[in-house]
């Protein structure tokens, strides 16, 4: 499905996430926001349940 | 001595003339600040200038020298550095005014290693804000002044090129120091992740961002590289410097060679010289592609499954992490970002945390695919354009990071971020100029700690090359 992605929407994604997020941003979040969303959207098509995420954590104390 | 040409000699050359007593560090410091007040009214490369301390550092350089002591090939030398990294009581602003009037109290761990090795810092050089490469700064393109001089490592890549510092250093989290270096004609190397010390350097991704050398030779570069390579030591509250790996450190400027004999070579058609490529660009790359050839390298031609999803993996942890060691700065000084930066920070915001986690098991799919394909082929490089084009008048720049636009600065993550989401080396080398004389840049990618072998392959096109030794004509200068 094909998210159609509008001022309203950027408006109350950003609330969820507590951002106050200027007018005149609006406009250039929606653009942002559309490519953000389709390159997600090719990752999220892919199975790499047997793959380990890049995180690394180092307990050494050295 | 030639005082007016002392700045366009190598940074290995004022080494040599420096021990040999022919001219003073004091000398060389007060002839790069004078080539900084001429220049830099038109390409605007420094944000501050640190011309006392530089002095009093050239004195005991000079005085070092006097008495035998030669700590470094950096000894005396002036170099610029990034305005994000923390330089003791000069300012640091990362370009915004976010963090106007910081003043830190400790340096970098890498400004500490050009201090303790004698190096002479003239000043702090101009980065996009936050190193994002959003916003237009002032600084210009060294070889025409109406043009993008690349970002975020802006400045230093320009200081370099117009001769107002032997070398810089810049930071790299997506090709920030790669593209000055290609648009501007230098050279610049993204370390592994973890050769260099991060501590001290305004982040934006902790597990993408890189610290590196750039200058105007492939020579120069190792010998900055050997100086900066390597963890810092304990912090004031005792804890190590993780943010560096502690591998050995190699001798880089030794393991240069003309000779290629026995080095492999990929060059992967699909993704790097797709469409977008220039023709100006794949005509010189290709070019010296078959230098490196003559050179003695073997060329293969190989294939790199999941390039395709490089950016869409690169750019959803760079948004991400960015945006997270801003969350207090964004709802406390919204106002005082650019609003391009202020736009991708709230994006950043965005990002959901499952598309996240699955752009990190990208990452490992595509290192398990560079890997395999390395091993493979017996490859010590992959060679590619370091852009798909030259650059282009500041008026007609269209800013688009997400990778996905289309735009010119889209193409530049599309070319770069690879070396970022897999923590692999990468070099730029200057490989001439297109029919308006602007530069291409060749990119040299390579495995793990392969520092050495890719300053290698670029020293060996430098010797039987001459494109190092063109320089930018300034009005005026």
């Amino acid at each position: 499905m094909e998210l159609n992605v509008t001022p309203e929407l950027v408006r109350a994604v950003a609330d969820l996430a507590s951002v106050g997020i200027r007018t005149e941003d609006v406009d250039s979040l929606v653009a942002l926001m559309t490519n953000q969303i389709a390159m997600a959207a090719s990752l999220r098509a892919l199975d790499f349940s047997d793959v380990p995420p890049i995180t690394t954590l180092d307990p050494r104390w050295t | 001595m030639d005082m007016k040409e002392l700045h366009w000699q190598s940074l290995g050359d004022v080494a040599g003339l420096l021990c040999s007593g022919e001219v003073s560090s004091v000398e060389l410091t007060r002839s790069t600040l004078a080539r900084i007040r001429a220049t830099d009214p038109l390409v605007h490369a420094y944000v501050g200038v640190m011309a006392d301390s530089a002095l009093d550092a050239a004195a005991a350089a000079d005085e070092d020298f006097r008495a035998g002591i030669v700590k470094s090939r950096l000894q005396g030398i002036p170099v610029g550095v990034k305005d994000l990294l923390y330089t003791a009581g000069f300012p640091t602003s990362a370009g915004s005014r976010v963090l106007e009037g910081l003043v830190p109290t400790w340096d970098a761990v890498v400004v500490g290693k050009l201090r303790a090795a004698g190096a002479v810092i003239v000043g702090k050089t101009v980065t996009h804000e936050f190193a994002y490469g959003q916003d237009k700064p002032a600084t210009r393109n060294a070889w025409d002044t109406t043009c993008y001089p690349g970002g975020s490592s802006a400045g230093s890549g320009v200081s370099v090129a117009v001769g107002s510092a032997y070398a810089a250093i810049g930071t790299d989290t997506g090709g920030s120091i790669r593209v000055p270096a290609a648009v501007n004609g230098v050279v610049g190397l993204k370390p592994t992740y973890g050769r260099v010390s991060t501590r001290g350097v305004v982040p934006m991704s902790a597990s993408l961002d890189s610290v590196g050398p750039m200058a105007r030779t492939v020579r120069d570069v190792a010998i900055m590289l050997g100086v900066v390579a390597g963890p810092g030591g304990p912090d004031a509250a005792g804890y190590p410097d993780q943010s560096a790996l502690d591998e050995p450190v190699g001798d880089y400027v030794g393991a240069l060679s003309d000779d290629l004999t026995g080095v492999r070579i990929g060059v992967e058609r699909d993704y790097f010289f797709y469409e977008p490529v220039t023709d100006a660009v794949r005509t010189r790359v290709n070019a010296a592609i078959d230098q490196l050839a003559e050179r003695g390298a073997t060329i293969v031609e190989i294939g790199i499954p999941h390039l395709e999803l490089v950016v869409a993996a690169g750019m959803a942890v760079l948004l991400g992490d960015t945006s997270e060691w801003h969350q207090n700065l964004l709802r406390q000084h919204g106002d005082r970002y650019v609003p391009e930066v202020r736009t991708m920070l709230e994006l950043g915001e965005l990002v959901l945390a499952t598309a996240y986690i699955k752009a990190q098991k990208t990452r490992t799919v595509i290192q398990r695919s560079y890997r395999a394909t390395f091993s493979e082929h017996g490859l010590t490089a992959l060679v590619a354009p370091t852009l798909p084009r030259t650059t282009m008048p500041v008026a007609e720049l269209d800013v688009d990071l997400t990778g996905s636009g289309g735009t010119a600065t889209s193409g530049f993550v599309h070319h770069n971020i690879l070396a970022n989401v897999i923590g692999v080396p990468a070099l730029s080398v200057p490989v001439g100029f297109d029919a308006a004389g602007k530069p291409v840049g060749m990119q040299l990618y390579g495995r793990p700690f392969g520092e050495a072998e890719l300053l290698r392959i670029g020293h060996a096109y430098q010797c039987v090359t001459t494109w190092h030794e063109m320089h930018p004509v300034l009005p005026g200068t």
